[in-house]
Parts: C-alpha cells; sequence; structure tokens
C-alpha cells in the first residue's frame, strides 16, 4: 500500500485529542465516495426496474415459465396419452422413461422401499407378492391415493399424473428381481402384469 | 498517591480528580475469556456431531438442536457481549475522563448479565426456547435483559457520559450509543408475547409443570413474525457484533498502535451511513420466502448499499497503522488487529455479495451462510477481542503479559484453525447448494434423494471439527497467558487518580466554520461550511441529542419496512382452505420447537423448479398464518418439512425418530428416543390453544374448559391405533407419548392447501 504521508498532499492533524487518540483531517478516498454513492443511485433504479415496471417478471412467474417449459420437453410424448395404463405401459417399455420413473423413485420412495426397491418400511417391490393391489391399475390407484392405512401415504399431492406414470412404470419393471430384502414374503401372488408398449410396437 | 501528584498540586486548582474503575473490566474481561472458551467448546461439540451423529449419544440434553443454539448465544451474547462490556467501560471512562456513573449499576449490570447467561446455559439444554434464531431465550430471561441492558448498563453508560469532563464525544463514543439505543429497540419489538403458561396459572390455578410456565407466543405469527425476526437478527450482527466492535477499533487500535486515525471525516461518513442504511437490510435473509417480493428487493438493495459503509470502517482501521506496520511483526496484539479488520472487511464484502438475490438462491439453507457468519464472528468479533485482551491484560493486571511467545503461537494457531473451518464450510455449501439445483433437460433431479447431498460433506465436516479444534486450542492459551499474568499481579493495584477540569456551563462554541471559497457566494459557502463538517462536531457536544438522532436514524428503515406488512393485508393473502392446527398439532408443534428442529429443517419451500420438484408447491403467505412463532428456518441440514404432511407413513415417523439412521442410511440427524416414553403434557394443552385464542386464532368452543385437552387425547388414540395398524407397537404403549403429537404435527404440514375451504356453519343450514 502506498504511504499517503509521502505524497504532495500534507496530512493535518485535528487538534482533537481524546485519551491521547488523535485523529487526521484526511478527506475520505474518492474511490470510496464514487462506490457509495453508485451503490445508491444503482439501489434506486434497480427497485424501480424491478419492482415498479413490468419489464423484469416476478419470481412466481419466472417459476411458472420454468415449468410450463420443463413439463411440455419432459412430457410431449406423453401427454397425449389419455389412458393412464398405457402411459405406463410405454413407460415401461422404454429405457428413458425408465431412467426418468427411477429418479422420482428416488426422491419419493426409496425412504420406506429402499435404495433398490427391497423393502424397508415399505414391502418388498421387487418379488411377485404384492400387498393392496391385484393388478397394475390398482398401483396406480395405490401410488395416487395412498393404501393401507396410510402406511402408504397418497402422492396425488405431490406429484403430477405423469409423474405418477413414471414411477408406477418404473415399479412395475423391477418386478421378478426378487432381490434380498429385510421383511420376506408379503401379500399374494397376482397375475403377470400387461406387457410393456415398446417403440417398435408402437410404429 | 505518588510523590509526583503531591508536587503538582498546586497547579491543579479548579481541577477535579477522579479514579477509573478498572475492576469492573477486570471482571468482564475475565467472563469473556471463560465465556469464550466456553462457546466455542459447544460449537466444536455440535460440529463434531454433524461429522459423526453418534456423538450426541441419544442424550436430549446433548442433542444437536437444543445445543446449537447454546453454542450461538454463549457465542455472541456470552463471549462478544462480555468483550464488548470490557472494552466499553475501560474506553467510555477515559474518552470521558469520568470514572463510570455509578459502580453499584457496573455489578448489577456484571452479575445480571452472567445470571442471564447462566439460565441460557440451563433452559436451552431443557428445550426451553423461544424458537426464534438469536432471540430464543423465553420470556421471563427477556425481561432481565431488557432490565440489565437498558436500565442498569444504558444508564450507567448515559450518566457517564453527562457528568464525562471532556467536551466532545469521540467516534468510539458515538458507536457506543448506536449500540445501546438499537439493541434496545430490536429486543424489546423482537419479543411481544403471551406467556402462555402464566396466563394459564393465573386463569385456572392449575399449575402444567415449570417448562410450561416458561411458554410463551408471539404476537406476531407467519409472514410478520418472519420479517420481524430478521429484521432483529440481521440487525443483532449489526448492533451487537459490529457497531460495538467498530467502537472498540476506534480506541484500541490507535492506542496499541500508537497512530492516529486515519480520518475524522470518514469516520462521520461511515457512522451515519452504517447506522442509518443497516437497520433496512434484515428481508434478504428471506428471499425467495413467502415474504412479499417488494421488501426482500428493499432488504437486497439497501445490502449492496452498506457496502461503503462497512468498509470506511476497514480503512479507517487498516490505514490508523500506517506507520506501525513494522511492529505488526513483533507485536501479537496488532497482529490480531490486522487480521480482524481484515475478517471484517471480507466478510462485510460478502455480506452485500450474498444479499443478492440470485447468490442467495444458491447460497441459502446451504453452509455458505455458516462460513460468512464463522468468518464474521471468529474473524472479526474473536480476533478483536483476543487483540483487545491481550493489550488490556498487562494494563489491569499491572504485570507484563505472561508470554508473547505464547499470545503470537494463539495467533497462529487460530488463524490457521480459523482459515481450515471456512473454506471446508465453504466447500461445503457451494457443492450442496449445486446438488440441489441440479437437474437436467428431461426434468428430473441430478440428487433427487436428500441423503446424497449430506453424506458427500462429511469429509468437509471433518475438516471443519479439526479447524474449530484448534481454534479453541488458542482460546485456551489465552486463558492460561490470562491467568498466568494475573497471578504476577501486585497484592494491591495502584489506582492512578488523574486530574480534569469539569465541563464549563458556558462554552462558547466550536469556531465556526470559515468558507474557504472566493468567488462563490451564498449558497456556495454554506455548502462548503457543510462539508467541512462543524456542524457534527457540535452534535459531538451533546450526548442526549446525539442519542435522539440515532434512534430516528434507525427507526426510518424500521417502519417503512414493518408498517406495510401489518397494515396492508394484500401482503398477506389468505386461503380460505388453511385452518389453525388442531389441539395435539400444536403441542406437537411446540415440542418441535422446543427440540429445536428449525436448526436444520428449513419449511419454505422456494419458488424455483428444482425446489418445487423435490418438496412439492411453492409455500404461501396465507399458509402460515397461525405460525406462532414461524419456523422457516435457515439452514437445510436435512430435508425442507414444509409440505411433510402425508409424505411418509405414521410408522415411517415413529421408527425414524427413534433411529433415523435405520429408515435412512447415512442420515446424519440425532436419535430421538426420549420422544418415545416421555409423556404428553395434556393440562398444558389447554393452556396453548387459550394462549392461541387470545391472539385471535379462531379456536371457537375448544377454549371451553377441558376441551382441548379431550379433542387432544382423542387425536392422540387415532394416530396410535393407525400406527399400530401400519405395524407399529401396541397403541396403548404409544398414544400419549410426544412421538405421536410430533407426527400430528408433521402430518399436518403444508395440506391445508390442497384441502376445500371448509363450510360455515351458515352455508351449511342453508
Amino acid at each position: 500500500m502506498a504511504d499517503p504521508t509521502n505524497k504532495t498532499h500534507k496530512e493535518e492533524l485535528l487538534e482533537h485529542n481524546y485519551d491521547g487518540i488523535q485523529e487526521y483531517d484526511n478527506p475520505t478516498p474518492g474511490w470510496w465516495h464514487l462506490i457509495f454513492w453508485g451503490t445508491i443511485i444503482w439501489g434506486v433504479l434497480y427497485f424501480v426496474v424491478v419492482q415498479m415496471t413490468a419489464l423484469v417478471p416476478g419470481q412466481h412467474d419466472r417459476l411458472e415459465s420454468t415449468r410450463t417449459a420443463a413439463v411440455e420437453k419432459q412430457f410431449a410424448a406423453l401427454m397425449t396419452i389419455e389412458d393412464d395404463l398405457e402411459k405406463v405401459r410405454i413407460v415401461m417399455g422404454d429405457e428413458n422413461w425408465l431412467a426418468q420413473g427411477a429418479s422420482v423413485f428416488a426422491g419419493t420412495c426409496t425412504l420406506c422401499h429402499g435404495q433398490d426397491g427391497e423393502g424397508l418400511i415399505g414391502v418388498n417391490l421387487t418379488d411377485n407378492y404384492y400387498k393392496n393391489l391385484t393388478d397394475l391399475a390398482g398401483m396406480i390407484d395405490v401410488v395416487t391415493n395412498g393404501a393401507a392405512n396410510g402406511a402408504m401415504p397418497a402422492n396425488k399431492n405431490l406429484l403430477t399424473d405423469n409423474e405418477i406414470a413414471l414411477v408406477v412404470g418404473y415399479v412395475a419393471s423391477l418386478r421378478g428381481q426378487n432381490l434380498e430384502g429385510p421383511r420376506g414374503v408379503e401379500g399374494e401372488e397376482i397375475p403377470p402384469f400387461p406387457e410393456p408398449i415398446t417403440a417398435d410396437q408402437d410404429g | 498517591m505518588s510523590e509526583h501528584a503531591v508536587q503538582t498540586e498546586a497547579s491543579r486548582e479548579g481541577l477535579e480528580s477522579f479514579v477509573y474503575d478498572d475492576s469492573i473490566v477486570r471482571m468482564f474481561s475475565w467472563a469473556t475469556i471463560i465465556w469464550g472458551v466456553v462457546a466455542l467448546l459447544v460449537g466444536v461439540i455440535i460440529a463434531l456431531q454433524l461429522a459423526f451423529p453418534a456423538a450426541g449419544l441419544g442424550i436430549e440434553f446433548l442433542s444437536f438442536g437444543r445445543l446449537r443454539p447454546l453454542h450461538t448465544n454463549a457465542a455472541i451474547f456470552a463471549f462478544a457481549g462480555n468483550a464488548v462490556f470490557a472494552g466499553i467501560y475501560y474506553s467510555t471512562q477515559r474518552l470521558c475522563k469520568a470514572r463510570m456513573f455509578s459502580d453499584l449499576l457496573s455489578r448489577l449490570h456484571f452479575w445480571g448479565w452472567q445470571l442471564i447467561i447462566l439460565s441460557a446455559a440451563i433452559t436451552l439444554p431443557l428445550g426451553i426456547t423461544q424458537g426464534k434464531e438469536y432471540a430464543e431465550l423465553e420470556w421471563p430471561i427477556d425481561l432481565a435483559i431488557a432490565v440489565v441492558w437498558l436500565v442498569f448498563f444504558g444508564g450507567n453508560f448515559l450518566g457517564t457520559l453527562i457528568k464525562r469532563r471532556e467536551r466532545h464525544l469521540y467516534v468510539a463514543l458515538w458507536f457506543y450509543i448506536a449500540t445501546i439505543v438499537t439493541v434496545t429497540v430490536l429486543h424489546v419489538f423482537n419479543n411481544i408475547w403471551v406467556p402462555a403458561g402464566l396466563v394459564h396459572l393465573i386463569k385456572t390455578g392449575e399449575f402444567a409443570g415449570p417448562t410450561f410456565l416458561m411458554k410463551s407466543y408471539p404476537v406476531y405469527a407467519g409472514v410478520q413474525d418472519a420479517l420481524m425476526q430478521w429484521w432483529y437478527g440481521h440487525n443483532a450482527v449489526a448492533f451487537f457484533l459490529t457497531t460495538p466492535f467498530l467502537g472498540m477499533m476506534y480506541y484500541f487500535m490507535p492506542k496499541a498502535a500508537e497512530r492516529p486515525v486515519f480520518s475524522y471525516k470518514l469516520s462521520i461518513i461511515h457512522f451515519w451511513s452504517l447506522v442509518f442504511l443497516y437497520i433496512w437490510a434484515g428481508p434478504h435473509h428471506l428471499h425467495y420466502t413467502a415474504l412479499p417480493e417488494w421488501a426482500t428487493t428493499v432488504g437486497m438493495v439497501f445490502s449492496v448499499m452498506l457496502w461503503m459503509p462497512s468498509w470506511g470502517g476497514m480503512i479507517n482501521g487498516l490505514l490508523t497503522l500506517r506507520g506501525a506496520w513494522d511492529r505488526v511483526a513483533r507485536d501479537p496484539v496488532l497482529k490480531f488487529f490486522v487480521v480482524g479488520v481484515t475478517f471484517y472487511g471480507m466478510s462485510t464484502f460478502e455480506g452485500p455479495l450474498l444479499s443478492i438475490k440470485v447468490v442467495n438462491s444458491l447460497s441459502h439453507y446451504t453452509d455458505w451462510t455458516i462460513a460468512h457468519v464463522h468468518s464474521g464472528v471468529l474473524g472479526w468479533n474473536g480476533f478483536m477481542t483476543f487483540g483487545m485482551l491481550y493489550w488490556l491484560m498487562p494494563r489491569l493486571f499491572q504485570n507484563k503479559l505472561w508470554s508473547t511467545k505464547l499470545a503470537t503461537m494463539h495467533f497462529w494457531i487460530g488463524t490457521i484453525g480459523m482459515v481450515l473451518y471456512i473454506l471446508s464450510i465453504y466447500t461445503a455449501g457451494i457443492t450442496q447448494g449445486l446438488m440441489w439445483r441440479a437437474w437436467d433437460e428431461t426434468g428430473r433431479l441430478a440428487y433427487p434423494d436428500f441423503i446424497e447431498t449430506v453424506t458427500v460433506l462429511i469429509p468437509m465436516y471433518w475438516i471443519r471439527v479439526i479447524g474449530g479444534l484448534m481454534y479453541l486450542t488458542g482460546a485456551i492459551l489465552a486463558l492460561y497467558n490470562f491467568y498466568m499474568t494475573w497471578r504476577g499481579r501486585p497484592d494491591k493495584y495502584e489506582e492512578t487518580v488523574h486530574y480534569a477540569a469539569p465541563l464549563a456551563a458556558n462554552y462558547d462554541g466550536d469556531p465556526p466554520a470559515k468558507s474557504r471559497l472566493t468567488a462563490n457566494a451564498g449558497f456556495g459557502h454554506k455548502g462548503d461550511k457543510f462539508l467541512q463538517g462543524n456542524w457534527h462536531r457540535n452534535w459531538e457536544r451533546k450526548p442526549v441529542r446525539f442519542t435522539i438522532y440515532v434512534l430516528v436514524a434507525v427507526s426510518v428503515g424500521s417502519l417503512v419496512e414493518i408498517l406495510p406488512m401489518f397494515m396492508i393485508s394484500s401482503n398477506v393473502p389468505t386461503i380460505s382452505s388453511v385452518q389453525p392446527y388442531t389441539p395435539l398439532e400444536l403441542a406437537g408443534r411446540d415440542i418441535y420447537i422446543a427440540e429445536g428442529c428449525y436448526n436444520c429443517h428449513s419449511q419454505m419451500i422456494r419458488p424455483f423448479y428444482w425446489e418445487t420438484k423435490r418438496y412439492g408447491d411453492y409455500s404461501k403467505p396465507g399458509e402460515f398464518i397461525y405460525d406462532r412463532p414461524f419456523q422457516w428456518g435457515s439452514r437445510r441440514i436435512g430435508p425442507d418439512l414444509a409440505r411433510e404432511g402425508g409424505r411418509k407413513s405414521h410408522l415411517w415417523h415413529y421408527e425414524h425418530f427413534k433411529n433415523p439412521a435405520d429408515t435412512s442410511p447415512g442420515s446424519i440427524m440425532p436419535r430421538y428416543p426420549w420422544l418415545l416414553s416421555k409423556d404428553i403434557n395434556f393440562p398444558a394443552i389447554q393452556g396453548r390453544v387459550d394462549a392461541n385464542a387470545m391472539l385471535g386464532v379462531p379456536y371457537g368452543d375448544l377454549v371451553l374448559e377441558g376441551a382441548a385437552v379431550e379433542a387432544a387425547q382423542f387425536q392422540a388414540q387415532t394416530i396410535a391405533m393407525e400406527l399400530e395398524e401400519q405395524g407399529g407397537p401396541a397403541m396403548d404403549e404409544t398414544w400419549d407419548k410426544q412421538v405421536i403429537a410430533v407426527i400430528a404435527y408433521l402430518q399436518r404440514l403444508g395440506i391445508d392447501l390442497y384441502k376445500d375451504a371448509p363450510v360455515s356453519e351458515e352455508e351449511a343450514s342453508e
């Protein structure tokens, strides 16, 4: 740091003396003023532009547009399909959809059903036995509305219909892996789920 | 009295003699160093619990949620607080050329404050808390703080100013005035409550336990409570941890460096701009929450404007050392001051940075905030305190500092520890923030399982433990040095007698400024005189007027932000389906608060796509109108709980409280076995409901005697029955246990939004 005492500007001591402490009559540095008044002008302009004009959308509008765009991009191929069961079967037949279903599963289901669906507080989802359902439509209902006195929570407020289709498709795909879980066999063996719809069949 | 004094007796005609009270400074200094070690030790303990959760030992009094408030309160009010008092009592007497106004008030202040700290150390581990950060202490302690702070401390200080023998108030005293005035205002207005337990006792004559007797509910709810709390919280940083330390910097730094202060003019402009602007910045703690966007924008722009006023202090501090830098290399006191002021500069640059909304969207709820506050408290407050203590030790104990070498060692071990702490936690914060928001073009979260974003931080948490341990070690070295210096004190402290003239009543005033302009006239001359700061020189002679001006300066921003939030209802639009908590849920909520769950869990989903993906729809202001206090939180060590209701089974919650690691492998949440064994305090539930009804919550017939208790028992049995049906333990064993009330509360969180609005009785009868 340059020592201002060496400059031509001569420092003057004020006649202040407090318990031996003295003060220089130095001016406040110019750059200090520049930034200080700059931030004030910027602050006023920022507030006016952001809060008092329509130039910048509000935080909730920004969320809505992001959400709309993201949903459209993610579910364009599924959105046109009316039949829930058909949606699930499409998910079951497509690697990409299944990967997305796995992501929903990881965020929503693993805490009870285990990382790989092997069961924990919730039932094992990888064997052929099911507790509260007898077919795929039943699984959609269980995920949506819950079952067994709340042991299985409802997800209708948390997940969209499309996300429910993703996660049901993913869970259906786990069947038959028969992973070792802590709970043993629960419920009844039910008939096999309908076949997945693959891109080939579609075309 | 020394010979010298006798000899010069003649020349002292018309002078008054006085002796400074240094024993009160010794008392506060001891308290500072001892409480400092305690605060740091508790910090290391809870840091260890995050790296290694089993360190909590499953003991309720040691759980993170209860100890973290103890750590923050001890660091702020016990360590920094006592340091402030030591510094103020030492410097004020000398700057006023007067002994403190009253020795009795000084002692009442000291012992009153230590009792408050002691009561905090007892009540917080017991779970007696208001559940608002840095304002956890319950209402009886609040009252004690108000008396000790304003009457004992404030009265004593102002009395000293009035009987001073130095005409003008030095800049340090301006900062002390701002501290006393503003902390009083903040403390009083953030702690307006209904003491539910006391009201219940008076109304019914029924004593529902000591814990409940201490229980209060704030008069503010939800959004308004949040605004008040962060107006308080932010300005506690400003006026408890910044202004008094700036005042101490202005006294102790030029004393230690034996150099004049760099610029008087700068001290004027940075003092007033700091005091005026700081108070507006609180809402930056609530970016993207349910607080209206206009208020957070105000908070943000004022935070940015605060950058230069803060740096004014840093410049004046560092440039005061010009010509003394060679001594910094030798003198540990100056070393501590230099690093302290540098950390002040860093954290007051970082503060405005973090207040910018886009940055805040990443940093908020992460460890970045934790790193920021620790660079402030460890670096600025801690090092300024240690520097001051090392400077004071030889003077207070009238003995050479026992070991300069040990003090230098403290400096280095403290600095390295602090850097380890802060860098590891920055890394942790940014890592976690980026993981939370990562989502790909298919709209899926990259890390949907929250646990993944926690386990990755564990190595950083270990480094933090090491850094914290080093800083603690440094403080213990200081304590030892302090003790050894004290041991070598003289048998009797010498008390120097000072002489000064009393202030004459008929002071002519300071010489008026002369315009330096030659060609200009009128307005130009006035402007030039104004710029010479003479008007301020006049203010410095009038402490009462100065105090009033400070009060006005801090009131403007407060009123502009607070009044609209209370008076304009569109700031908090109501939602017809949002109903009050049931009595059992309310009791569960109070347990949630007592356990300090808010220290790790937020209840505020921000309007970001990735956040709504993880937690559900963003939080609305109308959802919180019955939340006394609000529980939005400030850090997500665990996931957000705003829409926890209905997401998991009762059984999952039950097992999770028993041992979180069973249901969520890798979880760092402590075990809560006591929730499973302790009974719900049913008689107190009526008092809880009544107090909320007093505050306007529409509880209808539930306020009738015993109605709330009956309703709570019925709901508890229902939940216990469901728990049993889900495969949990038998209902008889669980229904009256605290865990059932907490589950009732958690299952209610955030679900009202999806319900139909209740049909009013009139509509139903049609």
